[in-house]
């Protein structure tokens, strides 16, 4: 199932789950999935890791066969690709793209995400060959493509020092890497802080843990918080940050259009708690696959209407992410039901979509001064609530 | 999720379609929650006929079950030689799936499965028997354990609780006429849809686009106090009207029951000579994203089998007038409708205040429907008690603002006047209008919507939306609408500080 309006949805990925290769033995062996779910709550209001599901199950990402099943699993869902972290080993990088890369055509395609390094340890002879190994690592793969070149995501931007610079170092590479050009995509909130400028074709709304984009959920009153203080209760509560599903999924999509051209991040759970054992994890507390469903939907919806033709990307953070709990994958407790909801969603985004064509785009006439209208908007807003 | 067999000489082929979220192919069926259970059967047994046409026989399971093809063969073929027709049941008395002969389909009989109970095997082989001859139709006791108590809404959608009932009365009532009638083949279809004013509006405009050959229908059951809406959106279907008051909007009393007990208040002579079939809610329609008018055309028979048949594809079928207001062209004269059927789709009061008087502001004269205290931040107050009396509101006004609410679907769908919608609390797409010049609707953004609450919002425990539009975003439309709509005269008068001056040169 391929969504209508060059819509495409793609999933991080860990391609770590594999007992052999480069990546496997560069990442110290053994069992990867021992490692992403061997993890036990240490408080009531972890929610424990699930497990996979027997579509799936405890897949080796090295036997071909297994590689092939879980990419066709997420094409028949409506994905239409993956993006995968770039893992610094040496002096290069490795991604595990070679496990996916024989499933992938132009219809699925793969994409990577970089982690700059932190900026004192590259100077700039270092930062060009850093660039360098990192395009020969993402190269020779099917790409995702977004404006016609190969997309690659930076996570942690405003680690940078000089944005621009990297953007620009970024852009030298891929050439000298023969990939033509590069779609580079900022983790950030919104246009401001100067990404855009800097050079990025585009944001990609961070992840729950990177933007606490509501206020936690109030769980605990006072007399509980006493309670957890005096040894009674578990308090372990006020150790992480805890945000209604809900709230996070409305306070993702609110005013969007004001945020810049920023790619929806949309998440069905998450809990980073085995990283937190002894607090500071995020959770999203109250999770519901309905409200995923039109989380996705609704930002299909958003990306047809806001974004170019050839830009027109959302991502799931994530497809087996089984450690922050995040995964779509099948799953042994509630079978497929998340990934048909993925479906579902991509399905009804597609549709909705399709109805909007042809709708003016909001904002855009050039009949109206929409910012005299805001400013008289706000000035009567003021009067009717100044007191009497 | 629904299942099939197609029984050929050859063996068994099974198939397996969705509720469509969205996509329409051949194993995807319009999610129409105006459709009884029984219409599911039909058409996934019209779509089994059809991917193999050399079947004898089809077995298509109960739609408010969820079946898997794969575990329907194995239930049914289990368990000797199949007989046809047939009520496969559980290990109790619960049908699950029924066995349809060919020949059902080619005496343009399919329609009658809309009056299937999908609760009691007996009730529902009885109707197969009148279906199929008058012969013994049996049950088929299959290895399910027994269904057992099922919930008040299911995953698919379906609202069971009241439906239950309803769904058995309309099928035990068909038999009924069946053994009282030899002519029943001949008698005509009411679709049980008789209220409310929105809702009538979409049938109204679904008899329309349903396909002469398609249209399952004649008659349509509706409320007296809906009668205009009824003839002024040019319903193809003969009325039947129902001469008490509309069920209340709340949940008191629910469309089953209400269905159940105005049967009691027919015309005299109409239960002798009508199948009547629930076309209510049988499920939540805000599962589905179709817009209700493709909903009832589902319901009326037509299979809305692709993206192309669907209203937004085809809105110019309906003919719709480019409906403008015939007052001077200034000062620009807006319309607006901020209540609606429930609590919940009531623009909020701040943001009324601040939508009118920033109009005013830009020199526009609003009148606001049914809303005295929008007299106070300098609107007129109107009423609108009727559509003909809506209309002439609609006349006099350059540009109508509304919420989801029965003016709403009357100006942007019947009259094509210029139109901006209010969504909030509810999904667009089951009941905006196709795009067309002249029509804003700036869509709610967040995704708790639609909530399905009627007075509060379950996310904030507030009696306000906070996913409407805010006011100036609904300011911008009105004036966009106003330059496109009626050019430029209004930019004559008060309107400069807002609109572009190249523009108004």
């Amino acid at each position: 199932m391929i969504p209508p309006l060059n819509l495409r949805v793609l999933a991080f990925f860990d391609a770590r789950f594999q007992f052999s290769g480069p990546l496997w033995q560069a990442l110290g062996g053994g069992d990867p999935w021992q490692t992403a779910l061997a993890a036990y709550p240490a408080r009531r209001h972890h929610s424990p890791l699930l497990q996979p599901g027997k579509a799936l199950g405890r897949y080796d990402l090295a036997d071909a066969a297994a590689a092939g099943r879980v990419v066709a699993v997420a094409r028949s869902a409506g994905i239409g690709g993956f993006v995968l972290d770039c893992h610094r080993f040496a002096d290069g990088y490795l991604t595990g793209a070679d496990c996916l890369d024989p499933w992938c055509d132009d219809d699925f395609g793969l994409a990577f995400r970089w982690t700059p390094a932190p900026a004192p340890l590259l100077d700039e002879d270092a930062a060009a060959d850093d660039a360098a190994a990192l395009m020969a690592a993402i190269s020779g793969f099917s790409p995702l493509v977004a404006d016609g070149r190969q997309v690659l995501v930076v996570n942690e931007p405003y680690k940078l020092p000089d944005p621009a610079r990297t953007v620009a170092l970024l852009r030298r590479a891929a050439q000298a890497a023969g990939l033509g050009g590069i779609y580079l995509v900022a983790t950030a909130a919104e246009a401001r802080g100067g990404l855009l400028d800097a050079g990025f074709d585009a944001l990609l709304d961070p992840s729950p843990a990177q933007w606490r984009s509501c206020k936690p959920a109030e769980l605990l009153n006072g007399y509980t918080f006493l309670q957890a203080e005096a040894g009674q209760a578990d308090g372990g509560m006020f150790d992480d940050t805890i945000m209604n599903y809900a709230q996070f999924v409305n306070s993702r999509m609110v005013d969007r259009p004001t945020r810049g051209k920023v790619f929806p991040r949309v998440v069905l759970d998450y809990a980073d708690w085995p990283d937190h054992p002894r607090g500071g994890a995020t959770l999203l507390a109250s999770t519901s696959s309905v409200l995923y469903r039109r989380f996705l939907a609704g930002a299909l919806t958003h990306v047809a209407q806001h974004f170019p033709e050839g830009e027109r990307l959302v991502f799931i953070d994530s497809w087996n992410h089984w450690r922050q709990r995040s995964q779509i994958e099948p799953t042994t407790q509630f079978s497929t039901t998340v990934l048909d909801e993925t479906a579902n969603g991509i399905r009804q985004g597609g549709y909705v979509a399709l109805t909007r064509v042809g709708e003016p785009a909001p904002g855009r006439s050039p009949a109206v001064d929409y910012d005299v209208i805001a400013a008289l908007c706000r000035q009567i807003e003021d009067e009717l609530s100044a007191p009497a | 999720m629904l299942s099939s067999l197609a029984i050929t000489a050859d063996g068994v082929e099974s198939f397996d379609f969705r509720f469509s979220t969205g996509l329409l192919t051949a194993n995807d069926i319009l999610d129409s929650a105006t459709s009884p259970p029984g219409r599911y059967v039909w058409e996934v047994a019209r779509r089994t006929l059809a991917a193999c046409p050399s079947a004898d026989a089809v077995v298509v399971s109960n739609p408010i079950l969820p079946i898997r093809g794969s575990r329907l063969a194995s239930l049914v073929l289990k368990g000797g030689a199949l007989t046809c027709p047939a009520v496969v049941t559980d290990e109790a008395t619960f049908p699950i799936a029924y066995i349809l002969p060919r020949q059902l389909f080619e005496e343009g009989l399919g329609r009658f499965l809309c009056l299937l109970s999908v609760s009691r095997s007996a009730a529902d082989a009885q109707l197969l028997s009148r279906l199929t001859g008058g012969g013994f139709v049996p049950r088929r006791t299959s290895t399910l354990r027994a269904v057992g108590t099922l919930p008040e809404s299911t995953p698919q959608g379906y609202v069971l609780g009241d439906n239950l009932e309803a769904w058995l009365v309309q099928c035990v009532n068909a038999v009924t006429l069946m053994r009282t009638r030899d002519d029943w083949r001949q008698l005509p279809f009411a679709a049980h849809h008789p209220n409310h004013a929105g809702d009538v509006l979409f049938f109204s405009l679904a008899s329309r686009l349903v396909p002469d050959g398609q249209l399952a229908f004649q008659r349509q059951v509706v409320c007296h106090s809906y009668l205009d809406i009824f003839q002024d959106c040019g319903n193809r279907l003969e009325p039947i009207v129902l001469d008490i008051p509309p069920a209340p909007r709340n949940t008191d009393v629910g469309d089953g029951r209400y269905f159940v007990e105005s049967l009691a208040h027919l015309p005299p002579g109409v239960a002798e000579e009508t199948f009547i079939v629930f076309s209510r809610y049988s499920k939540a329609y805000a599962k589905s994203p179709f817009n209700l008018i493709d909903h009832a055309r589902f319901s009326l028979g037509d299979p809305v089998a692709t993206f192309a048949d669907t209203l937004y594809n085809r809105a110019p079928a309906l003919g719709q007038p480019q409906h403008r207001a015939s007052p001077p062209p200034t000062p620009l004269r807006v319309l607006m409708q901020l209540t609606g059927g429930w609590d919940l789709k009531t623009y909020p009061a701040k943001d009324r205040r601040v939508l009118i008087r920033a109009l005013c502001d830009l020199g526009c004269e609003v009148s606001v429907i049914d809303q005295p205290e929008a007299a106070a931040d300098g609107a007129t107050v109107v009423t609108a008690g009727s559509t003909s009396a809506l209309r002439s509101l609609l006349a006099d006004h350059h540009v109508f603002v509304s919420v989801d609410s029965f003016p709403l679907h009357f100006a942007s769908q019947v009259l094509g006047h210029p139109t901006v919608a209010v969504f909030g609390c509810t999904a667009p797409g089951n009941s905006d209008a196709p795009r067309r010049p002249a029509y804003r609707l700036p869509a709610p953004a967040l995704p708790c919507g639609p909530c399905g609450c009627l007075d509060y919002c379950p996310l904030l425990m507030i009696r306000e939306c906070t996913n409407q539009p805010r006011p100036a975003q609904l300011v911008a439309a009105v004036l966009e609408l106003a330059h496109e709509a009626y050019g430029r005269a209004h930019q004559a008068h008060g309107l400069g500080a807002a609109v572009t001056q190249g523009d108004a040169a």
